[in-house]
């Protein structure tokens, strides 16, 4: 073929992939505008797992119909996501230029998504009454870089439960769960000696996943050092930690590599003897077993904070939930409407949050609903569990971070490796991460 | 003959079209729509490979030419990464030629009233890959898993072991996914490369004194040999890009034991958000990959051309 | 070098009977051609020679060792197949060498028996190509060569020529028997084609349906088919055939169609009257009477087809009764035209009488010029 077809085939090429870009840009443009602008009515879109779950779907549907019915002039529009691909699926939908206007989030993807400048600071979208009603402390775990981005929805802190028939059956004392680790290291001593083999003694999440960390943490936290804390680089200084998640698995007192969700099914069968779960636990192993009545679950459980390591203090991980308005909405007012619907109103309290487990994050609501909280898993969560919260180390860095430790972790529990090595190397790989090299 | 059509494109051309040959017309729609989705993100990739980019830190992407790539050297995950690829892909590819060779043998002389079965050997390869995934994720499960059951039983092991949570068995544990889902490929592949040998060749064999071993080495080996190429090729190329078996199965854990390149670069690019890195990642393994590709159209050639 | 021996060998495929019982004895360094039509099971039973099948039941011998159960490669044979069947992968020496090889002959003695081989073939100039590198009659050689170089006890071969064109196959036709003189080996040779079968069998087998029908020389299936299959199948163009019925008076035959009135030798035999028979005769056998002399020995019939293939001449024509009667002739000043109507006559060879039911022959006539 002579170099003159060669030439124009090629400008051919490239205004037909212009002209074809530009058709794709000018059409989404017009379909914004059209679902913006139709007679006084706005539409918002909301991503979030509540409906993408069967637990939580019909209550969260529920929810929604009634903000609509009370709120005529907004129309939420439901964009169902896997809760683990939220981060995922809201990076691309903000980088593709079709960020939703509000969105359903952890903490650490909340923050991350800050830092990525995807979200809208929030304090001057909320109403008074709501700020002054909202848990301080969770409100604040929602700040970045000196701004409020995250919403508290439902409080879902992990909480230590444990299994009082099955202690019963070990000899252990039903009412007197460990109060320290050394006691919980004794205890699950015992249960593996007594108990049959196929009974697990503790839930803890060994994957490589944020989730993983967030879960590990409060251990850590126990065991007296974190992996990083602010700008401090301590991983190196986890031998104990390390160590002792070393034995937990060589023991047999957990099994590696599960998610924490993966040992609820074991809880629901009567198989695990201390889980480190949120509120909603008992929902979901009454979703496993429909026969286990709510009196029943409390015969079996009881719930309190996780035992104490050096510092004698209890720690709590945040696995609440959050809201998010993102920065390229055009309705951050109609959003930040439906987020305090979601967080404060009764009919949400009433039909989504207390039904399925979870605590509210306004002050009023246990005033508003005193015998709801009277159950005494809901009490300890209220008055122990919530206070002993930290916050993670969220952060743009934070899943970087993550990996590297959870990797660290992981290497723990699958190899033979020295321990000081194996922190060494996550000591450098973190510092290289957060200082830069 | 073959001109024919040409002529009568010439004398469209002279109507006032562009003068273009037939076989050009023919290919060009394919070629604008491949250069559109594979050369264009090809391209953005090499572009960004060139800059500190990550979406979690919009205020720190800067043009840094090489050090993505300088970085990968020092990088251990990626070294790591590089060679579980080629042990996942290496032994996969090797096993399951084999076991896909005796597998078609075995089926070629099925009787026909069998023929069925061959359906049945099909089904591993037309469920989708995550779905492999999860049921050999739960096949190695430490505690369920029917692999620790049967293999205690046959009393190969004493103990259950942890799978897909010890760094040499992982490996194991997502090649045996593996391979048991592209064997009936190879079966597939070496049936229909059986059945083109002409019976009275291989009998022509027989008679001259070769034993059914000798005549396999001497006449269907040699028949086969250029579908075994080719397939493995193939199937290197597969195994290279071969995300999600491994990735539901182990996520590429334990550590990063089963982390191949593609598993890697899913991270960077989906977890980490590190798009320049992720990138620079991704053109390697684009080269690496590309060579192959390059032997098998070669192979392929070849075989077409004699 | 030895004969080979089929008893009572038979070979049923699910509910096809490819070979019935078969009993058949092939003497050291015959040439035996196995013909019938397709499907006879020809190929079946030389199969089973080779041992690439398993007769269902009886025994097969070569020389004197029973080979029924042995192995291919136990039985000392050599096969050509009809597509030849040659490695393609391969030389044409290894192509030929493989079996040598394979029985560990001495790298020397494999050499010069492959050059040997080639020179008897005239394939010595291609040892160094590739299958594919040769025409068809190349690749025959070869073939042969192939087989050639084992010095088997017997060689088997299935219809070698048919994939040539026709004068490429009667030019082989002759070496292969040139070749059979040289080398004196037994030779199984199955055809359909029963020109091949009259000129290279030093004895015959007439094949149908998995049943032998005849055994012979060329000359005796020639002339004394024993049966109105055999008599059809061998020779060119093939016998015609007259249905009608015998008249015995006192021991004198007539036979009678509709307007024909054919006298028949005097025989030992006694066909009683009205017998329904069917007359065979050669159409090498008619010839064309001149003018209307010996009215009642003659068959007049009308002509329909003229075919003249050089020196001889075919005719097709019917007969009164409207049965189709061939005529082979030749040294005609002017041949007869279409729509003519003549009188033909036997005027030499042989004559038959078949069973109109069974098919089988009856009696045998030599005709009296
Ligand atoms: N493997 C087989 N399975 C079933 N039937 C078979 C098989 N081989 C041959 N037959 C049947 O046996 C009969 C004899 O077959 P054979 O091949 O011996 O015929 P043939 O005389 O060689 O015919 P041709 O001249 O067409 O080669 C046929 O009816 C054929 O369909
Ligand atoms: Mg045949």
């Amino acid at each position: 073929m002579s170099k003159k077809k060669w030439v124009i085939l090629l400008t051919m090429l490239t205004i037909l992939t212009l002209v074809l870009t530009a058709c794709g840009g000018g059409g989404s443009a017009q379909q914004k505008n059209a679902s913006g602008g139709s007679q006084g009515t706005v539409e918002i879109t909301f991503v979030n797992w509540a409906t993408a779950e069967e637990a939580t779907k019909q209550q969260m549907l529920d929810v929604i119909k009634e903000f609509e019915k009370q709120n005529p002039g907004i129309k939420v529009k439901n964009v169902p996501i896997p809760v683990g691909e939220q981060l995922n699926q809201l990076t691309i939908m903000t980088t593709g230029g079709n960020a939703p206007d509000i969105a359903q989030v952890h903490f650490d993807v909340g923050i991350s998504l800050a830092a990525m400048g995807a979200l809208e600071p929030n304090d001057n979208l909320l109403s008074k009454e709501f700020l002054d009603d909202v848990n301080k402390k969770l409100y604040d775990f929602g700040m970045y870089e000196g701004k409020h981005y995250l919403i508290p929805w439902v409080g879902h802190p992990l909480g230590f439960w444990y299994n009082k028939k099955l202690l019963q059956e070990a000899g252990l004392d039903p009412n007197n769960p460990p109060q320290t680790m050394d006691e919980l290291t004794k205890a699950m001593e015992i249960i593996k000696q007594k108990l049959p083999k196929d009974v697990v003694p503790l839930q803890i999440d060994t994957t490589i996943r944020t989730l993983g960390l967030s879960h590990e943490w409060s251990f850590m936290s126990a065991f007296g050092t974190v992996p990083v804390d602010g700008d401090k680089v301590q991983a190196n200084q986890m031998g104990p930690y390390a160590e002792w998640l070393r034995m937990l698995v060589q023991k047999g007192y957990t099994l590696p590599g599960k998610k924490f969700g993966e040992f609820r099914p074991l809880a629901a069968q009567n198989r695990l003897v201390f889980g480190f779960d949120g509120p909603s636990f008992k929902g979901i192993i009454q979703s496993f077993d429909k026969s286990i009545t709510d009196e029943k679950f409390y015969e079996t459980w009881g719930v309190t904070t996780l035992p104490v390591g050096v510092d004698k203090k209890p720690y709590s991980a945040p696995d609440d939930h959050n809201l998010a308005i993102f920065k390229a909405s055009k309705h951050k007012e109609a959003a930040a409407k439906f987020a305090e619907f979601l967080a404060r109103s009764d009919f949400s309290i009433k039909t989504y949050v207390i039904p399925l487990g979870f605590l509210p994050t306004v002050q009023s609501a246990v005033q508003r609903f005193p015998k709801e909280f009277s159950d005494p898993a809901r009490k300890a969560y209220v008055e122990k569990v919530v206070p002993a919260e930290v916050r993670l180390p969220y952060g743009p860095n934070y899943s970087k971070i993550a990996t590297v430790v959870m990797a660290g972790m992981q290497e723990v529990i699958t190899t033979n490796k020295p321990i000081p090595e194996i922190l060494n190397n996550v000591q450098t790989k973190l510092e290289g991460i957060i200082h830069g090299k | 003959m073959a001109n024919k059509p040409d002529r009568i494109l010439e004398e469209v051309g002279r109507r006032g079209f562009p003068r273009l040959p037939l076989p050009f017309l023919l290919v060009f729609p394919a070629i604008f729509v491949l250069s559109i989705v594979i050369l264009y993100p090809l391209i953005s990739s090499s572009f960004l490979s060139l800059f500190h980019y990550e979406l979690t830190k919009p205020n720190e992407v800067e043009f840094n030419f090489l050090t993505n790539y300088n970085n990968m050297l020092h990088d251990d995950t990626f070294w790591l990464a590089f060679k579980n690829t080629l042990i996942f892909t290496g032994v996969s590819v090797v096993v399951s030629l084999v076991i896909g060779l005796i597998g078609a043998i075995a089926i070629d002389q099925l009787p026909e009233r069998f023929a069925g079965l061959r359906g049945v050997v099909l089904v591993p390869w037309i469920i989708p890959g995550v779905v492999v995934g999860f049921l050999f994720m739960l096949i190695f499960d430490v505690e369920v898993g029917v692999a620790n059951v049967i293999l205690k039983h046959s009393g190969i092991i004493k103990e259950f072991l942890p799978w897909l949570m010890d760094e040499h068995l992982a490996m194991i544990a997502v090649i045996v996914a593996n391979i048991w889902n592209q064997v009936p490929f190879y079966i597939l592949m070496f049936t229909a490369g059986l059945k083109a040998i002409p019976m009275d060749v291989k009998e022509a064999a027989i008679v001259e004194g070769a034993s059914r071993w000798q005549e396999f080495i001497h006449v269907t080996l040699p028949y086969l040999r250029g579908i075994l190429v080719i397939t493995s090729l193939l199937m290197v190329i597969r195994n290279f890009n071969n995300f999600p078996i491994i990735y539901t199965m182990t996520g590429g854990g334990p550590v990063f034991s089963t982390t191949t390149l593609v598993i890697y670069i899913y991270r960077l690019a989906f977890e980490q958000f590190n798009l320049g890195y992720a990138s620079a990642v991704g053109i390697v393994w684009c080269g690496v990959l590309l060579m192959v590709s390059m032997i098998y159209v070669k192979m392929l050639y070849k075989q077409v051309h004699g | 070098m030895a004969g080979v021996k089929l008893a009572g060998v038979s070979k049923v495929f699910g509910n096809t009977t490819a070979v019935a019982r078969t009993d058949l004895e092939i003497k050291d360094g015959e040439f035996l051609v196995l013909v019938g039509p397709s499907g006879c099971g020809k190929s079946t039973t030389l199969r089973m020679i080779a041992g690439l099948e398993t007769p269902t039941e009886g025994d097969i011998y070569i020389g004197d060792r029973k080979v029924t159960n042995l192995e291919p490669k136990d039985r000392d044979i050599a096969m050509v197949f009809q597509n030849y069947a040659l490695y393609p992968h391969m030389k044409v020496f290894d192509n030929m060498a493989f079996g040598l090889r394979l029985r560990k002959v001495p790298r020397q003695e494999i050499e010069a028996r492959v050059k040997e081989a080639a020179e008897i073939l005239g394939i010595a100039h291609l040892l160094d190509r590739f299958p594919k590198q040769l025409s068809g009659g190349q690749r025959q050689r070869v073939a042969l060569g192939r087989a050639i170089v084992r010095h088997p006890q017997v060689f088997l071969m299935d219809e070698p020529l048919s994939n040539l064109d026709a004068k490429l196959r009667v030019q082989t036709r002759a070496e292969l028997i040139k070749l059979h003189q040289r080398l004196k080996t037994t030779v199984i040779y199955v055809t359909h084609d029963q020109t091949e079968a009259m000129t290279m069998g030093t004895r015959i087998v007439v094949m149908k349906d998995g049943v032998v029908q005849q055994v012979g020389t060329p000359k005796e299936i020639y002339n004394n088919p024993v049966n109105i299959f055999v008599a059809g199948f061998i020779g060119s163009p093939p016998m015609n055939f007259i249905k009608g019925i015998i008249e015995n008076t006192n021991g004198k035959l007539l036979f009678k169609a509709k307007g024909i009135t054919l006298p028949l030798p005097a025989t030992d035999m006694a066909v009683p009257s009205n017998t329904e028979v069917i007359l065979g005769i050669r159409p090498e056998s008619l010839a064309i009477v001149n003018g209307e002399n010996n009215g009642t020995q003659s068959i007049s019939c009308e002509v329909e087809v003229v075919e003249n293939i050089g020196s001889e001449t075919i005719i097709h024509a019917r007969t009164q009764g409207k049965e189709e009667v061939v005529i082979k002739a030749s040294g005609f000043d002017k041949a007869p035209q279409m729509g003519m109507v003549m009188k033909v006559k036997a005027s030499q060879g042989n004559m038959h009488l078949f069973d109109a039911q069974s098919g089988t022959c009856l009696i045998t006539f030599a005709i009296l010029a």
